[in-house]
């Protein structure tokens, strides 16, 4: 079911599976229209599922990814970027590898940088010279963040070095590493305001109050992903157990 | 953003003219947004005069008002509607069915809210959208709040905002405390911005909407996320920068 509400596009799907396949549709179609397209990508559980399915169309009708470019979203800070935590070994592992994507055209927030704030300011660099943004794949947080823009009194717009708030601390990703994690990295607010066009994939019960949270349509710094009611092109597709 | 910081009020008045003037003769069917107030008030003017030397034609222009106040008469000399006809308006071939503005004297105000926010989001989005800045950070009637109100909504007036308009009211009494204003969503949604600001009492203000951090107890701070927002201001405006 399609729902057009205060200019987000939502698309109820009966399950994840069907959630996945719309998700992987939207990024096969921008790629195919623009075959340079720059990918700004989440991790974890909620987009998985739709990258398997992308990678699989690629291969089978054989789309033209030599020159899609990814961006990676977020990352944590202070753990070196072989662990099984990171954004980075899921990203290579679920797309760089499968897709056999260039380096040149991946950009990645190192995750053992020493200085985070320089770190920041090369990847924004880069967003800046590469930009827009053409599709921008998000979640939304248990405790409402979009990308690791943490909940708080204050909106930042461009990439910056974060605490983590509480909730974030217990994220699927970070049980598979016996690291502490107390820090990440993440595009900020108007680089994601910028992007052409936002997929907004909302999936897990977990997910449940902070989603209906968003639905209220009130824009609020303590629910970052609110900030999406800003943005003119955006496609939300959620699980209907979640309504 | 891209700031342009020039001398004085009529430097401001001139170069915002000159870049609707472009918008309009690059688009003759342009959506604009329009603001009320001391500050676009010299941008009018020099419209006005481009008009007559035949320079520019309104006769396609679309226009929405960000705001009105609420509970005030359209002919009540106070009234936005009345700003906008006596400076601007009557003075070009705008088609009167072509303007836009809320109802300040209807009843039935959520009505009315949802009419005009549907008229804009009909229209295509607004083009080109001039907005000022109040001293506590409102745009529009956008007025400082623990959230930024989305669309076309029903606003309590700041103690602020009420004092500062009490100057052009016989007493305080009259000062309207409500108003109808276009939302944040709706303002970020214009593929174009041009904020305007002049004179010292605004330059607290432009620092903190330029340079500070975004939060909506200072609402013009979220134009730091569009993509597209031109800042014409004065050298007092942005002594502060």
């Amino acid at each position: 079911m399609n729902i057009l509400k205060q200019g987000i596009e939502f698309i109820e799907t009966k399950d994840f599976e069907e959630l996945s396949r719309i998700s992987a549709e939207v990024m096969a179609d921008c790629v195919r229209r623009k075959p340079d397209s720059l990918f700004c990508l989440a991790t974890g559980s909620s987009p998985s599922r739709a990258y398997e399915i992308f990678v699989e169309l690629v291969k089978k009708e054989k789309i033209n990814v030599q020159n899609l470019r990814i961006l990676k979203l977020d990352e944590w800070w202070r753990v070196n970027e072989n662990d099984p935590c990171t954004c980075e070994n899921f990203i290579q592992t679920r797309i760089m590898h499968p897709l056999n994507i260039s380096p040149k055209n991946y950009i990645s927030f190192n995750s053992d940088t020493p200085d985070a704030n320089v770190e920041c300011n090369r990847i924004s660099q880069l967003i800046q010279d590469q930009g827009p943004i053409d599709l921008c794949i998000l979640g939304i947080g248990k405790n409402g963040h979009l990308g690791l823009n943490e909940p708080g009194v204050y909106l930042t717009p461009f990439t910056h070095l974060v605490e983590l708030n509480d909730k974030t601390k217990t994220h699927d990703m970070l049980s598979k590493t016996n690291i502490t994690i107390e820090y990440g990295m993440t595009i900020g607010m108007a680089d994601i305001i910028r992007s052409r066009k936002v997929l907004f994939i909302v999936a897990g019960e977990e997910k449940n109050d902070s989603f209906n949270v968003f639905l209220k349509g009130q824009i609020r710094s303590d629910l970052p992903a609110s900030i999406l009611w800003l943005h003119p092109n955006v496609l939300c597709v959620f699980e209907s157990k979640l309504k | 953003m891209r700031l342009i910081i020039v001398k004085d009020y009529d430097e401001m008045s001139r170069k915002a003219a000159s870049l609707v003037s472009s918008q309009i003769n690059l688009k003759p069917d342009s959506i604009l947004g329009l603001a009320t107030g001391d500050t676009p008030k010299g941008m009018y003017k020099e419209l006005v005069n481009l008009y007559e030397n035949k320079e520019l034609d309104f006769e396609d222009i679309k226009s929405f008002n960000l705001d009105e106040y609420y509970g005030i008469d359209e002919n009540n000399s106070q009234s936005y509607h009345y700003f906008m006809m006596n400076n601007l308006f009557n003075y070009i071939n705008i088609s009167r069915e072509n303007i836009n503005i809320p109802n300040g004297s209807i009843k039935n105000v959520e009505e009315e809210c949802t009419r005009y926010e549907g008229k804009i989001q009909e229209a295509g989005g607004i083009d080109l959208q001039i907005l000022g800045i109040g001293a506590n950070g409102h745009i529009g009637f956008n007025e400082p709040d623990l959230n930024f109100e989305a669309e076309t909504h029903l606003v309590n007036l700041d103690e602020k905002t009420i004092e500062a308009n009490s100057r052009f009211f016989n007493n305080k009494k009259e000062v309207p405390t409500k108003a109808i204003s276009m939302g944040i969503k709706t303002i970020m949604h214009s593929k174009k911005i041009i904020l305007l600001a002049s004179g010292i009492s605004k330059a607290d203000v432009i620092a903190k909407a330029i340079n500070g951090k975004i939060t909506p107890e200072i609402p013009a701070t979220i134009l730091q996320l569009h993509q597209d927002v031109i800042v014409i201001i004065d050298k007092e405006a942005a002594s502060k920068l």
